[in-house]
Order: structure tokens, then sequence, then C-alpha cells
């Protein structure tokens, strides 16, 4: 296989001198996955190879090997819910700190659609002090004192963009490439291309923190939509039951359970063999793998078979529910094989209204609760030498604006910002990015993308390149379309972004 | 939301769209003769669809080429040579481009060239004069004949003859019929949802009659557990839920109300043709009974988002598409979303035709309305009694208010419209938020204390202590006579102008709020408002003010007239004095614009008696905001006042006629709401000076509406809408029922089908478009249809009856490992179906084995046992899951209450649908956590052991326990290989190890 680094950088030139014997060598191959869409025909990407996901049913979880060769084998998805400010932690902005409290400026508002910002607002400068740190020197603020020695292993994109300015339609983009719920998310797309790699463990697991409340938009986020249900998300607990269902009942042992299901085996073999049913078959695959699920899941979800060590590091503390247990978990769960693992993190949704909600109170507990448990995620996955092959992915929904809110024309109690779909930072580490990369730029003002805008859809295109995708040949018959994470409207993947 | 396709058997996982088209191919008729005169559908539309179609077609035209249609066909390419030239293939491009030996100019491009057969079928097609055809399902299905059949003795029914003479044309011979006990099972279950008890399997074994089994299938069918058992599938398709959805999926207190008609209708085997229309146009039927509205409700499942800060026109709108789309594929089959952005990939819809379609829907009051204070959540509701014994007399109340509502607005609307009204310009103006909260504090001190009340009191002083410390830069921009306010505007605000009128007498002041651009308002509403209440002074030239008693606020529309009255029961606890109604109305009265601003809104406020204005008097105005839209600042951005001295409107205020109508109302309005009832969302068409019109979105964006407005049509490939019809919901109706139309009955017909078998005739329920799957039994659709439509008379039950009695049916399931691999997905029916149970089946039958189950039908939903903290999704709702205690524990899986963001946990293990959107198809998947659920469950174990109880009370000995067991939950007795694995298991486990094998066996989770 070439390096795509190397047909990305000299690609125009290969173009130019070799397009017929390109083309025609890749036509739905190779040559079509490498070519970025700007590049590529539309007759290209229609003639894109349909891919086959077929399974045996009893194993609808096996692995597939990916139609290329994937930088990352599986991904932790770090979603920050509700919006983290990306002006007060990576989005340095020293021009909007000379102007904080200066009447915004009518050019800012003309025209936009904001949820809560009414009027003339005040524009507010960061919050926190920044500094530069690590080789690449990145700006990052004070309330990441944790990450800032990480930034080296990080990829950021400070230009993502999105067109929601809503937590559940934003949300539902971020996770499933639609606004509107129905669509199957990116845990259940990549179950679904890739299997995974450990049949004893649900292929997709969800992990909530913040007292059990989820993101906005609710299950949707990791529900499978048109794809089989087998290929949604399963949220496991980090405190009670690590799966709903998963433990006996308090008077049935394993012994007991054991003679259960040797009882329903024999009798379902029986059956079999009467009608010859082979769904039958798989159901008693599937009996057998709910029973090794039960060992296998309790196992992984136990942060109490942790060194004290290691629970110090990540501030992990078993039996609660928290982000710091969920980020243990997670790297459980990685090296166990399982292929995509989503935290959620809610409350960085900072108006300013309540004080959970203020710039400076709420925001400074979440990046708190979040800082240490990520850096220690991100060294714990390097020194067990899976950061390589696992993309860990960290953002919210949105950003959020330069000015200070104004809700219903009044002023905010605590410090706070509204939803700003123009431009927000997220990051990514491990999986084949390119470590210690700044991406795109924003003005001094932090409002609008000056450099390398990446929609939504884009990420998701470099994502599924990362994991051996391309992201047309990706794809489910639905309504009428072969439905696609990407959507209908043209996505990149980012080649800069690439190792 | 589960559809999908798939080839394995199960339903497991496949996508490759070749697997898909290999499995119908080979259920087509041979291939014709090579002489033969080609047939575009069978022949042609495959090539374009599969090889060109994805660059020329309804969304791509590369170089201008399109094969969505014949005249884009014939027409010319870029290049200026003609694609198609019907007689000459040397003269149509596209035999040059697909025979080309140049890899940049041959077709497909970059692809792999056409087969030499495929070719050969073009080249003949065209020489034949490249005939065009519709597709097969969009040409009326055509009336068949029975085929013939060696095996007559087989048949039973009609469909029995095509399912075996392609049987028999494959030299395959159909199963032996299936054992009692299996046959009664399967049609029980497929019936009612419940497996059949010990006592009616032992009536039906002894019983030895000839048509035994006809028997049990009428009784079934009259059996009100039949109605439970398929509003299901239909509450699937209606994508019922018991809240809205999205990020705050607050509940929606009446939407059960809807899911009751539909049993109800069910049962009633009200025809499909009625059960539609009412649930499409209810309320526009003459003589439209309080059933036929509730049935609206189906519309009005749509989700909406209360998420703080949304756009409720897009909500709104979102709401309307979702309707059009969920029309066409529940009753049509046909993906219509895809139109929203561009013209149908591959079947012949335009853009255009999608925006007049959703002009049928466009019309309905309904908005995205939440938190609202004026107008109720999900407004328009109608109350529906919880008592049913209340209907008669809620819905006579509510039709009067209906007639009331419209006899106070059309006499103001009529004289607005005669008056002569001239400017009095605003000369001044400030905005004040203490008068605003001294305003509601002094509403809410009116009403009986509650804590409540006493939270929102301390909230408004609190804010009125922070409002006396920051003046807030807000105020008006005064030009043309007009006021539109600048900066921040608080929420809680009192607009304080002053006019000057032109004239010294005034008989009415007409108070306008105006959008900044009115062209466009009408379809890309602006931000609206509610002004709730408003008061006029005269303020003499030294300064002293009078205030004007008004004697009516005259009102534009019905919403305003509703709107005060709402306001005014709030406000005032108990009924007055009738005489003083207007006087109530006046002080409780505004204007409002509710959600949305798409046309200049008005109020005009009489005084009792005319007003006489010194020389240099003004006009000073308060104009009051304290409520909100969504939670959010609503006030008018544009005011204007214009007064006159037309003595009309002192006749008007004096009217007993009107004060008689207002007190009427009132006490109506009063009595309805003293009766115990729920809010049913429902479809209710705007006045006609409300209307809005529709126009087309450019590339799908609601943001950008182009165009002139359209007439509300469908797609010119169906068949037209009669000519002397209103183009209204109803008039649309039925035309879906109307003869000729293509789709209604085969895509009908062929989801009873699917119920049934498995799989539908047409795989791809969802999609009876040219890129859904083709119809395993062309014949048999088409007379099925014609067969339910004409003959039946859309009679569902008959249907159902003459299915499930067919000798097809009545397969054993016993599947040959031949067969198997023969057909594998059992698509030639050479034996019986055997289906896994549903969600809710799984749950049904272990309710009724164990003895627990609560037959209670209709009702508020229930909420069984689920673990902690399944449903707090969201930190800004409180409504939170409380696991029902007693009865109501155990009531058949449809009564559970359906939160769209948190399905109860086992449903959703067992591929209930999501109701997000309309799910024309659960796909059945197989995971391990389906067995956790069964085998752990609190809810399954604690039915195991009461089914292991009531095997040990009802029966002695242990054979006879064991038995009982198998009866419950397999519908027949144990085999002895079972019953010896049984008994080794009770040894070792005891009874309640047995009951839980039981429910877990593969011959229990099927049917």
């Amino acid at each position: 296989m070439m390096d795509p680094k190397f047909l990305f950088t000299d690609l125009a030139q290969i173009q130019a001198q070799t397009r017929r014997h390109f083309l025609g060598w890749g036509a739905g191959g190779l040559g079509a996955f490498f070519l970025n869409d700007a590049m590529r025909t539309e007759a290209q990407a229609a003639a894109v190879q349909k891919l086959n996901f077929t399974r045996d049913p009893a194993t609808p979880l096996s692995t597939l090997p990916p139609p290329f060769r994937a930088r990352a084998k599986r991904v932790i998805y770090l979603h920050m819910g509700g919006a983290p400010s990306q002006l007060d932690l990576f989005d340095y902005k020293p021009t909007l700190a000379r102007f904080h409290g200066h009447d915004c400026p009518q050019s800012f508002l003309k025209g936009k659609r904001f949820a809560f910002i009414s009027g003339i607002p005040k524009l507010l400068g960061p919050q926190f002090p920044f500094h530069q740190a690590g080789q690449s020197g990145t700006w990052i603020s004070d309330r990441m004192p944790h990450l800032q020695g990480k930034l080296d292993e990080i990829c950021m994109v400070k230009s993502m963009k999105t067109d929601q300015f809503n937590h559940a339609p934003a949300q539902l983009l971020v996770h499933t490439g639609d606004p509107r719920t129905g669509h199957a998310s990116l845990g259940s797309w990549v179950t679904y291309g890739l299997g995974s790699e450990n049949q004893n463990l649900p292929g997709f697991i969800v992990l909530v923190s913040s007292g059990g409340i989820t993101a906005n938009a609710g299950k949707p986020l990791w529900g499978s939509g048109f794809l089989p249900s087998v290929y949604q998300g399963v949220q496991c607990r980090s405190a009670g039951e690590p799966v709903l269902y998963l433990d006996n009942p308090k008077d049935v042992s394993r012994a007991q359970r054991r003679e259960v299901l040797d009882a329903v085996d024999e009798i379902n073999r029986q059956t079999h063999r009467q009608f010859g049913n082979p769904e039958t078959v798989a159901r008693i695959a599937q009996y057998e793998m709910a029973f090794r699920m039960q060992l296998e899941a309790s196992d992984a979800m136990d942060i109490r078979r942790e060194p004290a060590a290691t629970l110090a590091r990540y501030g992990a503390e078993p039996g609660k529910t928290s982000y710091a247990n969920n980020c243990l978990v997670a790297r459980r769960l990685a090296e166990r094989g399982v292929r995509f693992i989503q935290l959620y993190h809610w409350g960085w949704d900072s108006h300013g209204t309540p004080t959970d909600e203020g710039v400076n109170v709420g925001m400074v507990n979440r990046c708190r609760e979040t800082d240490r448990p990520t850096a220690a995620l991100l060294s714990d996955l390097k020194a067990r030498g899976l950061l390589e092959d696992t993309l860990v992915v960290w953002g919210g929904e949105f950003g959020r604006t330069p000015m200070w809110e104004n809700r219903g024309g009044q002023e905010m109690a605590f410090i706070g910002r509204d939803h700003h779909p123009s431009a927000f930072t997220i990051w990514m580490a491990g999986g084949g990015v390119k470590a210690g990369l700044v991406h795109g730029q924003t003005d001094d003002m932090g409002y609008e993308i000056v450099q390398d805008p990446v929609e939504v859809r884009d990420l998701h295109a470099t994502m599924l390149y990362l994991l051996g995708f391309d992201h047309h040949a990706l794809n489910y018959p639905y309504q009428g379309l072969d439905q696609k994470l990407t959507g209908v409207k043209p996505a990149r993947v980012i080649p800069q972004l690439l190792a | 939301m589960k559809p999908g396709r798939t080839s394995l058997v199960l339903g497991m996982i496949i996508a490759s769209a070749a697997c898909v088209v290999v499995g119908v191919m080979a259920l087509r008729p041979p291939q014709p003769d090579a002489r033969d005169r080609v047939d575009f559908n069978r022949d042609i539309r495959p090539i374009f669809n599969s090889h060109c179609m994805g660059c020329h077609g309804g969304v791509k035209q590369a170089g201008n080429v399109s094969f969505s249609y014949r005249e884009q066909a014939l027409g010319k390419g870029r290049s200026g040579r003609p694609t198609v030239v019907p007689g000459s293939p040397r003269q149509s491009e596209l035999m040059a481009r697909i025979i080309s030996n140049n890899p940049e100019t041959r077709m497909p491009l970059h692809a792999a060239p056409l087969k030499e057969a495929q070719v050969a079928l073009l080249r003949r097609w065209i020489e034949q004069g490249a005939p065009w055809e519709n597709y097969w399902a969009f040409v009326a299905p055509r009336p068949q004949m029975l085929p013939e059949v060696k095996d007559k003795g087989w048949v039973r029914q009609p469909v029995d003859r095509f399912v075996l003479a392609r049987l028999e044309r494959e030299k395959l011979r159909p199963a032996a019929q299936a054992d009692k006990a299996a046959l009664l099972r399967r049609v029980s279950l497929d019936i009612t949802g419940l497996p059949p008890t010990p006592a009616e399997q032992a009536a039906f074994r002894a019983d030895a009659s000839p048509d035994a089994y006809e028997k049990q299938v009428d009784r079934l069918l009259a059996s009100p557990r039949y109605g439970e058992r398929w509003a299901t599938m239909w509450l699937d398709l209606a994508r019922y839920g018991d809240t809205k959805g999205f990020e705050k999926d607050r509940g929606r207190p009446g939407a059960w109300i809807y899911r009751d008609w539909v049993i109800q209708a069910l049962n009633a085997n009200m025809p499909y043709d009625q059960f539609v229309t009412r649930q499409l146009a209810g309320d526009l039927m003459p003589k439209a009974q309080f059933g036929d509205r509730i049935a609206t409700a189906f519309h009005r499942q749509t989700p909406a988002n209360d998420e703080g800060g949304t756009d409720n026109e897009e909500f709104r709108l979102q709401a309307v598409m979702d309707r059009a789309a969920t029309t066409w594929s529940v009753l049509n089959g046909v993906s219509f979303n895809c139109v929203q952005c561009h013209s149908h990939p591959y079947d012949p819809i335009r853009h255009s035709e999608y925006y007049k379609f959703i002009a049928f829907f466009n019309t309905t009051r309904d908005a995205d309305i939440a938190f609202d204070k004026t107008l109720e959540e999900d407004w328009p509701v109608m109350a529906v009694p919880t008592d049913k014994a209340h209907y008669a007399e809620a819905d006579r109340i509510q039709r009067e208010l209906a007639s009331l509502r419209a006899r106070i607005v059309n006499p103001s609307r009529a004289a607005d419209a005669a008056t002569k009204w001239t400017l009095a310009p605003i000369t001044g103006g400030e905005i004040s938020e203490m008068l605003a909260l001294e305003y509601g504090i002094g509403k809410l001190s009116a009403i009986p204390a509650s804590a409540a009340r006493d939270r929102q009191i301390a909230q408004l002083r609190e804010r009125m202590a922070a409002a006396r410390k920051t003046r807030m830069a807000s105020g008006f921009n005064l030009s043309n006579g007009m006021a539109e306010k600048t900066g921040t505007v608080p929420v809680n605000s009192t607009y304080i102008l002053t006019a000057r009128p032109r004239a010294a007498r005034i008989t009415a002041l007409r108070i306008e709020a105006l959008p900044a651009d009115p062209a466009k308002a009408i379809h890309s509403p602006e931000k609206g408002f509610v002004t709730n209440n408003l008061r006029a002074w005269v303020v003499l030239p030294d300064g002293r003010t009078q205030e004007i008693a008004m004697g009516m606020l005259a009102p534009d529309s019905e919403e305003n007239v509703q709107g005060n009255l709402s306001r005014l029961i709030r406000n005032i606890p108990a009924a007055g004095p009738p005489g003083q109604v207007l006087a109530r109305y006046v002080a409780n009265g505004g204007f409002m614009a509710n959600p949305s601003l798409f046309r200049t809104r008005w109020l005009v406020a009489v005084p009792q008696a005319p007003i006489d204005l010194p020389q240099g008097a003004v006009l000073r105005l308060h104009l009051t905001q304290t409520e909100t839209i969504n939670a959010e600042t609503s006030v008018p951005s544009r005011v204007r006042i214009l007064t006159t001295n037309d003595g009309r409107w002192t006749r008007y205020v004096a009217s007993p006629a009107l004060a008689a109508d207002m007190a009427q109302m009132e006490t109506l309005e009063r009595s309805l709401r003293a009766i115990p009832s729920v809010p049913l969302p429902v479809m209710v068409e705007q006045a006609a000076y409300d209307r809005r019109p529709t126009l087309q979105f450019d590339r799908g964006s609601f943001l950008t509406q182009v165009g002139p407005p359209l007439t509300a049509d469908v797609p010119a490939v169906f068949p037209k809408l009669p000519a002397d019809m209103p183009r209204n919901r109803l008039t649309l109706a039925n035309w879906f029922f109307q003869p000729g139309q293509p789709l209604t009955a085969r895509v009908t017909v062929n989801r009873v089908w699917e119920q049934l078998f498995g799989t539908g005739l047409v795989e791809s329920l969802e999609d009876f478009g040219s890129a859904g799957e083709l119809p395993s039994h062309p014949e048999l659709l088409d007379w099925l249809a014609l067969h339910f439509q004409n003959d039946l008379r859309w009679n569902s039950k008959a249907l159902l009856r003459e299915l499930v009695t067919s000798a097809t049916y009545r397969q054993s399931a016993v599947t040959p490992p031949a067969l198997l691999q023969r057909d594998p997905r059992n698509r030639l029916l050479a034996h019986g179906p055997q289906q896994r149970l549903t969600a809710e089946m799984v749950r049904d039958q272990a309710l009724q084995a164990s003895g627990l189950l609560n037959p209670q039908m209709g009702g508020p939903p229930v909420m069984p046992v689920q673990p902690d903290g399944v449903w707090n999704t969201d930190a800004n709702n409180s409504e939170r899951w409380t696991n029902g205690t007693g009865p109501d524990r155990y009531r058949r899986a449809i009564y559970t209450y359906i939160k769209r963001t948190a399905i109860y946990p086992s449903f959703v293990t067992f591929d209930a649908a999501d109701r997000q959107l309309s799910s024309p198809r659960r796909l059945p998947t197989n995971t391990p956590l389906q067995a956790l659920v069964t085998l752990n469950d609190p809810v399954y174990h604690q039915m195991a052991q009461a089914l292991a109880a009531r095997m040990m009370r009802e029966e002695r000995g242990l054979n006879a326990q064991l038995d009982l067991g198998a009866r419950w939950v397999l519908s027949r007795s144990l085999t002895p290989d079972e019953a010896a694995v049984l008994e080794r298991l009770h040894a070792r486990g005891g009874m309640g190890a047995v009951a839980s094998a039981l429910l877990n066996l593969d011959a229990a989770l099927t049917r």
C-alpha cells in the first residue's frame, strides 16, 4: 500500500501525469479511495464498490477486515456535552481580551441566528490565563493543567464548524451525521463495518457520567437508526450492574444458571433437529455468548482490579459514577478489543444562568472533573502500546460565542457564552493522527474561521479513513438511498490531520 | 426505525446490494427469448438504475443527461448529441458511449463496461422505438386470472393458487399442514399477540369438525386482543409516543387517547379506507364526530423540540415535512424525504412536486409551542375527557366554542375592513421593566396562594430589585410614525408609547405589530410576540392624564380570542357576573403572534364611548409583555397606532349580542375545564385569513424559499386529483383510496402479508419505488390488492381471515435442508412461516403464562418495573419513571409509557421501533442482550417464579406440572426428550429453574 502522505502531497502532480492510468487502476477501488473528493469526479464517487458486510447470523459482530489499511483499530470518543468554551480552553484570543466589555460590533450580529443572545451583547474576553506548552508550543488555558503535558500527542482542530445551534440537533449531527433523530450513530457504523474483536462484550459501549445524565439528545445519540439494532450502543454503568440485566437474579448462582442454560441448549438442539430453522442455531450461540458476557463484562467494568496508583492517576474511585472511572473503564475495554467506546460528560453548557452554567463556576468544575482522567487515559494508552491504534477524540457539539450572553436582555448572574456553531475546537490523539499539530484558525475575536474550516462530516470522513474505510463505501440502503454517515453533502478526508 | 433489507433468515445483517439483486433475479420469470419485444421495466430500467442513474438520474444529471423521464432521455446532452433517438441506435449517443473503446468517454465512466447482452438489449430497445413505461408500482394493479394448478386439492383460498402455481413451476411441493398445536400457537399470536391458553388448546384439540380451525380464527378475530396486537404495527407507522422527543422529551399527557382510538377502531373493524381517512382528515369530514377529531392525532405524533433557543418555524416545518413523508411511506411505500432537496434520484418525482404536496399539510394551525402560558402546549389541542361518559359533553362544548370564536372574530374583522384608519404617529416611546414587573406581580397576587405562585412572585421581586440598579439600554427608533424596538429588551417589559392622533374624535384605536419584511414573512415568518395587557390614556396639554375605559379589544383572529380568554380564566379563578364579561376580557386582554409573525397582527381597542381630544392632547399607551414564547422574550418588534372616528365601533361595542356571546364563551370554557380531561394535539386548519403560502425551498433549506406560491397537488406520475374538489387533506385522503390509485391497496396487503409470513411479497415494505425490491409474486400482489379494495371493501379482518385460513399459511414450518439451500429465505413459500416473537409478544406471553397478566384495556400509559437510571436523560426535565405498583405492573406491553429518548429497555433489546420517525418495518436481530433480558430482567425473573408456582399449584406430579408449563409457554405438550431434559433440570435446580428455561427456549421465542 502506498503512503497516503505521499499521495496527498503529490496528488496534483500524479494526476496531471497519469490521470488516465491512475483512474483506470483506481476506479471503484484503491485509487478512488485515496483521491480527495475535491479532485475526484462524480462518476468515481458513484462507482465505489459495494462492500459486503454479510455475516453468519449467529455472530453479527464478527470481525470484518477493513477494506483499506487502517491506522486505528478502535475509537474512544470523549464527548463533552453542552459544548465547552473553546475561547476559555484552547483558542486563545488576546485581541478579544482587549475588547472585553465593549459592545459587540453590528457586523457580528447581522444575519446571524443565536439561541439566546438578543439585542446588542458585550464582548467577553478569555476568562483564564493562557500559556504555550509542549514542543509544539500549543496554547492552552490554565484550566487544563494535566492535559498541557499531553499536547505533543494531540492533534487539535480549531476550525470545526457545524450548521446546528441547538444542543440536541447539533449532538445528533456530531454522533449520527444528521441533525434529526433516526440515523445510525458513528459507533453503530463502525461496528457494522468492522464488527468487534471480542465476541463476549458488546462492540459499541457507551459510558455516561455527570450523574447519569446523558447529553441533550438522549439515547438516539447511540442508536443504530436504520442499521440493525444489534449495532446500537450498549450503555454500561460504572456503578451497579455494568450492563442492564447482566447479573443473575440474587437467588440464582452461576452454577444454577449454567444448568438452566444447559437444559435450554439441549432442547434448542432438539428443536433445530426437528424444524431445521437456522435461526435456532443463532439462538443457541446467543445464549452461550450471554453466559460468557456475564463474566467478561463484569470483569472489564470492575476497576477495583486496578492498582491504587492507577486509580490515583485517573482520580478514579470505585463504586462511583464519574468521568474518571469511565476513562479507566474505557482503557480496560480498549484492551479487551471493544471497537467503539463512547463517553458522555454533560454540563459544559456555560450560558451563565445558574451557577453550574457559569464559565467561571460550572465550567471550572467540568475541567477539574475531566482534565486529570483525560490526561491519564492518554498516558495509560501510550504506556500500553494502545495509543498508536486507538483513535481518541475529544469535543463538544458546537462552540461558544465571544460575546457575553444576555438572555432575554438580562445580564447573566454568571459569566456565560451563547451557542456558537461557526467555530469550535476539538482534538484527537493516537490512531494515525498527526501528533502535536494545530489545524485551522479563527479570526482575532475567535468568531469566524479564517483558515481550513472542517465540517463535522469532514471529521467523520477522516475518522472513517483512519479506520480503513472510504466513507462513500460504508453505506446502507434505506429510503431509496445508500445512506452514509457523511450524508449527501460532499465530505473530505482532511489530509493535514494524518500522521 | 428498523427497516432495511436482509437476505438471511432472521434478518441478519447484509447490505450487499449485489446479493439482494441476485436474490430477486432468482425469483424472476425466465428471461425472454432474444427476439422478443423488449420490456422496458423488465429489461431496460434495471440497466439504467444500476449503471446510469447514479450520475444521470434525478439528483445528478451529469453532462445534462438523465434517464428519469423519457423526454430527458430523448433530449440532447452537453455534447449537443441526442442521447436516444427512437428507432436509430446509430444516431443515439447512448449507444456510442457504451461501446466506446476510449476509457475517458466510455460509459459507465471508469467502471466495468456493460455486458454484451445488456448492450444488445439497449440496442433492440432503441430499434423498437425506445418505448417507455412507468415503473410497475406506479401503474394500477391489473386484474389477474387465478392460475391453473395441478394439485387442486391443496388449495383452500385463491391466494394458494398463486403460491402453488409458482411452486409447481419450480418443481417444489408445499409442506404438510402444521400440527394443530403449532397452528393454533401461530395464528393466536399472529391475530391477538398472545399464545393460546391450555384451555383453548384443549378445545381446539377436541374439536374434530372440518371447520375447527376456522372457528378458532373467528374466535380470535372477535377478541379485543386483536386490536391490541395490530395497533402495535400501526403505532410504529404513526410514530406514536407519550413524549415530545428531542432534548427535553417532555410528556404528552393526552397522547394515549389516540392509541386507544386505534385499538378500538381495529377492534370495531373500521374499514381501512375510513380508518386512514379519519386519521388524515377527520376534522374536515362533513359532520365530523369527536372520534374523527381524535383520529387526526395521527399526524400530531410528530416530535417537537422544546430546547431553549430553537427556531420554532424550523421545527414546525420539520413536522409538516414529516407528515408528508409519513403519508407517502405509510400509504404508498414511496420514499419522499429525499425529494426535499432535489428531484427523486430514481423515481419520477420532481423537486417541485414535493413542495406542492407539503402544501396539503402546511395549512394547519399547529406550531412548535412549549412552556407557553397563553396557548396550551402543543396547541391546538382538544380536551378529551378521561371518562368517556363525558365525551358527548366535551364534544358539544368544544364545537360551540369554535363557533362562538368565529362569531366574535368575523364581525370584528368585517368592521375593521370597512373602517378608514388614520395613522396616529408615535412621537415618543420608552421601555419600562419595572411597570411590567409590577403588572406581573399584581396578576399573580390576585390568584389563590400556592408554593408555585409565591415562588414566581419572589422571583419577580428579586428581578425588580436588580432592575432598580441597572438600566437597560433599550428603546425605540421612531420613523414614519412607527416605533421599532432597539437594543436589548427585557423579558418583562412595558412599552410606553405616545401617539399624536390627527383627528379630534376617536371611536377606536388600531394597534398593529408589523413584520420587517411583510412579503417574506408570509412564508418565512419573523419572531412572534405576546402583548398580554393594554392600557391607554389621554394626556392633556397640561400633563394631566385620563385613562380611557375600553369596552372591547376587538380581535383579528380566533387565536387572539382564545389567548385572551385563557388568560382571563387563569387570572380570575372563579366565574364573575356575566354583565361584566367584557370588562374582564379587556382587563386581561392583549394580542399576539404565537410563536411566529407571518403577517401584521392587530387589535382594535374600542373605548366604551367616543373620545374627544382637546387641542394639543395626545394618547399614551402601555403595551405590557410578561409572558414568554417557548420560555423566551416575546415583545413586538414594530408597532404602529391608527385611529378612526367611525361610529360603527361604538355600536359594535354596545351590541348585546357581543356581550352575550362573550359571556357564553366564558361559561363554556369554564365548564369545559371542569371536566377532567387530557389535552390531545389534533389537526386544525388555519382560518382563511391566516393561510400561509407554500413555496419551494432551495436545496431543501427552509431559510431560502423561492418561487411563486404553490397549489397543493400530488406528483404527476400518479392519477390526478378530482378537479372539482378543494385541495385539502380530505380530498387527498379520498384520493388515496380511489380506484386506479396504484399503490394504496398493494402496500396495505403487503404489510399484512409481512406480519404473517415474516417477509412481504415486496420485501422492502417501505419502498415500492424502483430502488426497492421487486415483488416475489407480482400477480398475487395485484390480485390481492384488487380483491381487498373491490371485493372486501377494505375490510381488514376479512383480509386477515382469508390469509390465515389459506393452505399456504397453514403449512408446517419444518424446513428440509435441501429446501433451505434452494430457498433460504422461503420466498417461494414451500413451508410455513416461523418468526421470532415481537418485543411485545415476548412480554405478554410471559405475563400470561405466569398468571400475572392484567387484561385491563386502555387508559393512560403505565410504568412497569425498569432499572434506575434509564430515564434521566436530560437535566431540564423533571419527569421521572416511577415503577408501577399493583396491577399496573402487569399490563400488556402496548400500554407501557413510550418515552422517545428512553424506550423501555427490554423492548429496545427485542427490536421495538424507536418511535422517532415512522417505522415501516422492524428488523429482528439476534444479540446476547436478548438472552440477558429473558434470563435476568427482574420482571422476567418474577414471571418465571410465578409460572413455577402456578405449575406446582395447578397440577400434581412432576410430569403433569412440567407439561402445564409447556402448554402455557410453548402452547403444546413436551416431547419425551424435552421432558427428560426438564426433569433433570428440576432435580438439580427446582421448578424456578424449569420455568426460566421454558421462557428462554427457542420454541418459546418463536411462533
